[in-house]
């Protein structure tokens, strides 16, 4: 390697281009940061999106978009390919791209996904807390409110909490917090065991279409728990349970 | 049957043979060898220069501002400590500038043909210095092996051959014909190329270890999944570009009225 001292660039003496420059190989450096950071920042939505599925229906839908919409693409789907799947405005879209772009920044102060996890559930909490205070009759937001409560999501633990703000919802006839209240009267969480209250509740949430609360409700009259015992009353029940989901009614036959 | 006249031969004319064959089979192999490293770095210097055409600059921008922001904050602050900032963010915005617009940005794009490539690998065949029968004749090797590869790099074959037959009509590529061949320079050679074989090892293990080239790979891999990974790193970067710009304007709004 001594004999081309003379001559720069040879294929014999002279060592690659593509390692001797400081410069551009840091450049490279920073691409290369960037992309793996957009992996992980991808890899994280990917979580938040499971996460996502197992939150209360109609949770902060434009943040499902935006998950639904990073996941596509980072599964291979062309951006205009996914926008139009999911009919997303160019706002949306650009809403996005940002959301996409700026989650390493958040990422890096997760360090463990568990921390991701929580703090997720602690912004979707106190995205209620604003909205219920803007709107504090809003039976959505009061029973997803019972809900983080009931299960902890985002807030410490509280049935006492849960029970209260699903009886908010509940008496403005959201069927979903009907149902919720219900099991909390039969379970005697938050609030003294009360099958005659769970039945009650059961009953409304029934009435308007809530599948749960259907079949609880046609189990509470076969076993004449809160309400007296029947037979005919609980296989209905059951019965319009099933004709909505594909519910094995055990008393057809 | 060449082996019946194998059978005539004197063991040292035997063993001249054996290693004449040798030395045929390390040439051969070290020709592909020097030609897929003068790909493998020929393609990597493209990608870089296309890298940093479309990506670097935008970095280059993106630094620039950055060093202007924080120069604009030491001049508000006025501590060492912010000058210190300012003055390490313009130094980044310089190399960054210097590594986007350098040589490295101006390699083409990398796509011989065919014809090209086969011209090249002739034109290797025939002058690699590890050919050399002489010091004279390596030393001419060596040099127009030198100007081969940078001609390849550009794909410009009519330089290709200017170089073949400025190497033909040098009295070097007359071999000094010794009647009795020399199995010491046989052995010298064979020693030659392994040492090169070896020494084209270790650059391609550096070079595929090299992070333009896993910057290539990884751009490869996606454009096969229909993602283009240097467009969306431009438009990542230019976002951030904007949002430095805003920035800038910002601060010296509210500072100008004092």
């Amino acid at each position: 390697m001594s004999a081309g001292q003379e001559k720069p660039g040879g294929l014999v003496q002279v060592q690659s281009t593509a390692l001797a420059k400081g410069g551009a190989n840091s450049l490279a450096v920073r691409g290369l940061n960037h992309l793996r950071d957009k992996e992980l920042a991808e890899e994280w939505l990917r979580k938040g999106l499971e996460l996502q599925t197992t939150m209360p229906a109609g949770v902060r839908p434009e943040l499902q978009t935006t998950l639904e919409y990073i996941k596509q693409i980072s599964t291979g789907t062309k951006p205009d390919v996914a926008a139009e799947n999911l009919r997303m405005t160019p706002e949306d879209q650009e809403r996005a791209r940002v959301a996409h772009h700026f989650m390493p920044d958040t990422l890096n102060e997760c360090a463990q996904l568990e921390e991701a996890r929580n703090n997720q559930l602690l912004e979707v909490f106190l995205c209620f807390e604003r909205g219920i205070q803007l709107d504090p009759h809003h039976p959505l937001l009061q029973h997803n409110i019972g809900t983080a409560y009931y299960f902890g999501r985002g807030v410490k633990q509280d049935y006492s909490q849960a029970y209260i703000w699903f009886r908010k919802a509940a008496e403005q006839g959201n069927a979903n917090a009907q149902y919720c209240l219900g099991t909390l009267y039969s379970d005697g969480e938050g609030v003294d065991r009360d099958e005659v209250e769970a039945a009650a509740w059961l009953h409304k949430a029934a009435e308007q279409g809530n599948t749960d609360a259907q079949v609880g409700l046609g189990l509470a009259y076969k076993t004449g728990s809160g309400v007296p015992q029947d037979y005919a009353q609980g296989a209905m029940w059951l019965r319009r349970a099933g004709e909505k989901e594909d519910f094995g009614d055990p008393t057809a036959d | 049957m060449p082996t019946e006249i194998v059978h005539n031969l004197s063991p040292e004319e035997q063993e001249l043979a054996r290693k004449r064959q040798e030395l045929a089979i390390l040439q051969a192999e070290l020709i592909d060898r020097e030609l897929s490293l003068a790909n493998l770095r020929a393609e990597l210097a493209a990608f870089e220069g296309r890298y940093l055409r479309e990506v670097g600059i935008l970095y280059a921008e993106l630094d620039d501002w950055n060093a202007k922001i924080a120069e604009f904050a030491a001049e508000a602050a006025g501590t060492e400590q912010a000058r210190a900032a300012a003055s390490e963010a313009r130094a980044q915005a310089d190399e960054s500038y210097a590594a986007a617009h350098g040589e490295a940005s101006k390699a083409e794009d990398f796509s011989p043909s065919p014809e090209l490539r086969k011209l090249f690998r002739d034109v290797v065949n025939q002058i690699h210095p590890d050919r050399a029968a002489s010091e004279v004749d390596r030393a001419l090797r060596t040099r127009l092996t030198a100007e081969a590869n940078l001609a390849y790099k550009r794909q410009d074959a009519d330089a290709l051959r200017k170089i073949l037959e400025e190497y033909k009509n040098s009295p070097e590529s007359v071999k000094g014909d010794g009647a009795a061949a020399d199995l010491q320079r046989i052995l010298l050679q064979i020693r030659r190329i392994s040492k090169r074989l070896a020494e084209i090892e270790v650059e391609v293990a550096e070079l595929k270890a090299s992070e333009i080239a896993l910057l290539m790979s990884k751009v490869a891999i996606t454009a096969a999944k229909g993602r283009n990974l240097l467009a969306e790193m431009k438009k990542d970067v230019q976002q951030r570009i904007d949002l430095a710009r805003t920035e800038y304007k910002d601060q010296s709004a509210r500072t100008r009225p004092r």
